[in-house]
């Protein structure tokens, strides 16, 4: 066979194979678009008004909670997992909302921070109280919150602690400061948080600062520390949430975590423990609220009054490992899960409680200005 | 049959297998991660992150669809993918075909103009894109996300294509149609077969970028979620080994592809 | 008399058609990549002028004062990559090329198989591949290839294995075309003039192959360059590069003007290079 015989045939065979991917490909791809987009017309059309659409974290809700609100209520659930970061989600929806476009949500869960950023803009819908009797369960010390007083605008999905994830088996002690987490034997083995407030508030705490009254200099300072510890090769990495595998597979001792993933991990690895610094630990709640061009706040009230009842927020516990902001959970728990309701990573006493803060609310400005040389602290 | 380039050098064994081990150990590098990738779907995780092997289980793959958010944003990206695929080929192909067929005053401009999307770093490409969609007015999702996949596939298909057609004979189109045929005829009975695997393979090309991207489309994907934000997302909370399943089940499908084809080349060697 | 100018009005027919063709199938894709390339990225320059109080040029001031070395640490890491990937890639692609028969076209697919796994994915992997405490980082303490205490992950080589990897295919594939358009006789011919395999390859194969080496290294190296996604899985804190910094000025830090101005200068240093490169390869055009 000469070359070009080869050749054309070769030619011929790719050339087939090719139209039969393509072809494959093409109806595939049609078939998913047509699936997807069938369901978006039935959705519309059928659902009307009565559909709840929520944007929530992955894995933030267990698997029967919007069926059975369904059931209960009788309002569709269009649940979507599609916050994976506070400000890659702002990044989507801050402009449409400015120019109030809808972005077909009634209910999306952000971090407090975030939320509050969106009550400064003027995004977020005032929540209709009378809609929502089961408010009055909200723990006590979420009620009036900084950047929320009397929670107009929102109301906690989940709450975490931040404080010190650490393996038992690499520090040979429990940990109880933060000075632990600067100590020269764990050199290259430690990591803080890409959360800002997260990691300067528990510095600010360990300097002797209340991260509730910070200024512009408590924040320098703590981003001096930062890079301390950074050029030194004390801090391995800055980590968003995948320190927690790197706790798991053992790449690291210490790290500012938060209380979920703990308890998520401990399934896995009994050393991992999670430990409050005695200097104090921060308090975070994922918020939700209802964006100002929603239009739909009965349904978005209803699904809030539905997640407030105690045996529901013990179910997402549950499934989630965080900590509820609904009254009379732990009780809820003690029912199904005893072992879980005791622990106190889902469950922290009023003792530790009193331990936990908040970072002050900033403006604009501030947040520009501070987020700016937390990053250049980071090297970044 | 004419002896492959190297093959034929006299008593020279010895590179020649070196040549083939070594190419061996680079498809392995290729290869290893998608193995680790395989095999922690059959993970059980005990946590709810697939990173630590636990025990051997088939609980993944005899639930792969216990994450319906997992299965939309798979859904999504195939569709944007076959979508912008087929617009992006079309596009890249006529223009590859203008730019080595005919020599026009505008040439070196569309030349650099298909290079720009390859510059141009995506972080860029995904941020400007986002401003100009809201200036725009228009609300970011699937068309948003297909407007920016078509835009770098048909760089990349443009480009492919007109290394594949260097040095084609285009005298082949002439003497058709002096011949009498239409150039309508002439386009798909003498054209299009000849640079089918050129186009084919730059279609794969755009396929697989579409599915991969991640940068740009988190910046113009709105609400909507494609598998590389789902995976990017999941972290938060847990990453589960159905991220894991779906993975190797789209490598299953392409291997499968991929046998067809080689089985159908032997066939029709044979034939 | 119909047989003489047949050809000739056909001829002059296609000369007609022949002006406008180029121009109608080259709109639809270059309306396209105007609209949706040319225009963002002009807006992106307007955008980096626009520092609020400061003077035009305060953006582009910041990127090359504060964030210089994290611009030379990125073309940096680049370069080694994509010297490494044609390093690597090369021989696969020439074995692929002339050495693999019937398995060619199978040998193919399983180079851009891996382009099928989310790029993310293959990133994780990695991660657990180099494990502190994996087999390959025990492995390579046993050899003593690493210190006692030594790690992979969260290390200036670990970023750049990334690189190497996710753009390897991008690498192999445009060599193979260029390689796999050589026509075996020229080879034949060169070694019936009495050339050793290897002289042959130096003197017929190399120089034919530059085309796809020169597609391969850009295809490489432009977009390691504005990568991030490596570094921030893989590297530590003190191995990030520009492309995390224009993402977090633009998302998180909100300061547009900065963002706008690194991306702006990463992107000019690019082009520059891309000249300078087209240069020296000698390739009239850039594609």
């Amino acid at each position: 066979m000469t070359h070009d015989e080869r050749a054309i045939t070769r030619r011929q065979f790719v050339g087939r194979a090719a139209l039969a991917a393509g072809g494959l490909t093409l109806g595939g791809g049609f078939l998913a678009a047509c699936s997807s987009g069938h369901a978006e017309a039935s959705d519309s059309a059928g659902a009307s008004a009565n559909t709840v659409r929520i944007s929530n974290w992955p894995l933030y809700v267990d698997s029967l909670t919007p069926q059975r609100f369904e059931q209960r209520t009788g309002i569709r659930v269009r649940y979507t997992e599609d916050v994976a970061d506070n400000n890659a989600y702002f990044a989507k929806i801050a402009d449409p909302l400015a120019h109030g476009q809808s972005i077909d949500r009634d209910i999306v869960v952000l971090t407090d921070w975030m939320v509050h950023r969106l009550i400064r803009l003027g995004d977020c819908a005032p929540l209709d109280d009378t809609l929502f009797p089961n408010k009055a369960a909200l723990v006590d010390d979420l009620r009036d919150v900084a950047f929320d007083p009397g929670r107009r605008y929102s109301m906690p999905w989940m709450s975490g602690m931040t404080g010190l994830a650490y393996d038992r088996t690499q520090t040979g002690r429990d940990l109880t400061s933060f000075a632990d987490l600067l100590d020269p034997a764990f050199r290259g083995r430690v990591t803080m948080q890409t959360e800002m407030r997260d990691t300067l508030s528990l510095i600010m705490l360990h300097l002797g600062i209340a991260p509730e009254r910070a200024t512009e200099a408590d924040v320098a300072a703590a981003c001096t520390v930062v890079t301390t510890y950074r050029t030194n090769g004390q801090i391995r990495a800055f980590t968003g949430t995948d320190y927690a595998d790197d706790l798991a597979e053992g790449n690291v001792a210490i790290a500012i975590g938060w209380s979920g993933d703990v308890a998520g991990l401990a399934g896995d690895n009994p050393n991992l423990r999670f430990a409050v610094p005695s200097e104090g630990g921060l308090l975070f709640s994922d918020c939700m609220f209802v964006p100002v061009t929603s239009h739909r706040m009965p349904q978005a009230m209803a699904w809030m009054n539905y997640v407030y009842r105690p045996e529901v927020s013990a179910r997402i516990v549950e499934a989630t490992r965080y900590i509820s902001p609904v009254k009379g959970t732990a009780e809820a728990l003690a029912k199904t899960d005893p072992a879980l309701a005791a622990d106190w990573l889902v469950n922290p006493g009023p003792a530790l409680r009193a331990r936990l803060h908040q970072f002050r609310p900033l403006s604009d400005d501030e947040e520009r200005r501070y987020t700016e040389m937390f990053y250049q602290a980071m090297g970044v | 049959m004419s002896a492959a380039p190297g093959a034929g050098a006299a008593g020279a064994h010895w590179p020649g297998r070196a040549l083939d081990a070594a190419a061996g150990l680079v498809l392995l590098y290729l290869f290893l991660p998608i193995f680790v990738v395989v095999a922690y779907s059959f993970n059980e995780p005990a946590g709810k992150f697939n990173f630590v092997w636990h025990a051997f289980s088939l609980d993944a793959w005899a639930h792969p669809f216990r994450y319906p958010a997992l299965v939309e944003a798979m859904k999504l990206s195939l569709a944007v993918a076959a979508v912008a695929t087929a617009v992006a080929t079309v596009f890249g192909t006529l223009v590859a075909l203008a730019l080595t067929k005919y020599r026009f005053r505008g040439s070196a401009a569309v030349s650099g103009l298909l290079i720009l999307p390859l510059v141009v770093p995506e972080v860029v490409l995904g941020s400007s894109l986002l401003s100009l969609f809201l200036q725009a007015g228009a609300p970011t999702g699937f068309g948003t996300i297909v407007i920016a996949h078509v835009m770098f596939c048909t760089s990349y298909v443009a480009i492919t294509v007109r290394a594949r057609l260097r040095g084609f004979d285009w005298t082949l189109e002439e003497a058709a149609m002096d011949l009498g045929a239409t150039p309508l005829r002439v386009a798909l009975r003498v054209t299009l077969p000849l640079i089918a695997p050129g186009v084919a393979a730059a279609a794969l090309l755009s396929f697989a970028l579409s599915l991969d991207d991640f940068i740009i489309t988190l910046f113009n994907a709105g609400t909507q979620v494609t598998y590389p934000l789902y995976v990017y997302g999941a972290r938060r909370a847990a990453f589960p080994p159905q991220i894991n399943v779906v993975a190797t089940g789209i490598l299953v499908v392409s291997l499968l592809a991929l046998g067809g084809t080689v089985v159908w080349q032997r066939r029709r060697l044979r034939a | 008399m119909s047989v003489v100018t047949a050809p000739a009005r056909a001829a002059a027919g296609r000369a007609n058609r022949r002006a406008f063709a180029p121009w109608l199938l080259v709109a639809p894709g270059a309306l396209w990549l105007v609209v949706f390339c040319v225009v963002p990225v002009a807006t992106l320059v307007r955008t980096s002028f626009g520092a609020a109080g400061a003077a035009w040029w305060d953006g582009y001031a910041r990127a090359f004062t504060q964030y210089g070395g994290h611009l030379a640490r990125s073309f940096g890491y680049s370069a080694v990559a994509t010297a490494i990937a044609l390093a690597l890639g090369y021989p696969l692609a020439y074995v692929i090329a002339f050495r693999s028969g019937r398995l060619r076209n199978f040998l193919l697919g399983l180079v851009a198989l891996p382009l099928f796994v989310t790029f993310l994915v293959r990133t994780f992997a990695w991660k657990t591949i180099l494990n502190d405490n994996g087999t390959l980082v025990r492995i390579l303490g046993v050899v003593h290839l690493l210190p006692a205490e030594g790690r992979l992950l969260d290390t200036v080589w670990a970023v750049i294995g990334g690189l190497v990897y996710n753009f390897l295919p991008f690498m192999i594939l445009p060599i193979y075309a260029s390689l796999e358009k050589i026509d075996g006789r020229l080879v034949e011919a060169a070694q019936d003039l009495y050339c050793s395999g290897r002289r042959a390859f130096l003197k017929v194969v190399l120089p034919l192959s530059l085309p796809g080496v020169f597609a391969g290294t850009l295809l490489t190296f432009i977009p390691a360059a504005g990568d991030f996604i490596n570094a921030e899985l893989l590297g530590g804190p003190n191995q990030q590069m520009i492309g995390s910094v224009v993402q977090t000025r633009f998302l998180v830090v909100r300061d547009y003007p900065l963002a706008a101005a690194l991306s702006i200068v990463l992107m000019l240093i690019i082009l520059a290079f891309v000249l300078v490169y087209t240069r020296f390869m000698g390739t009239e055009d850039l594609a």
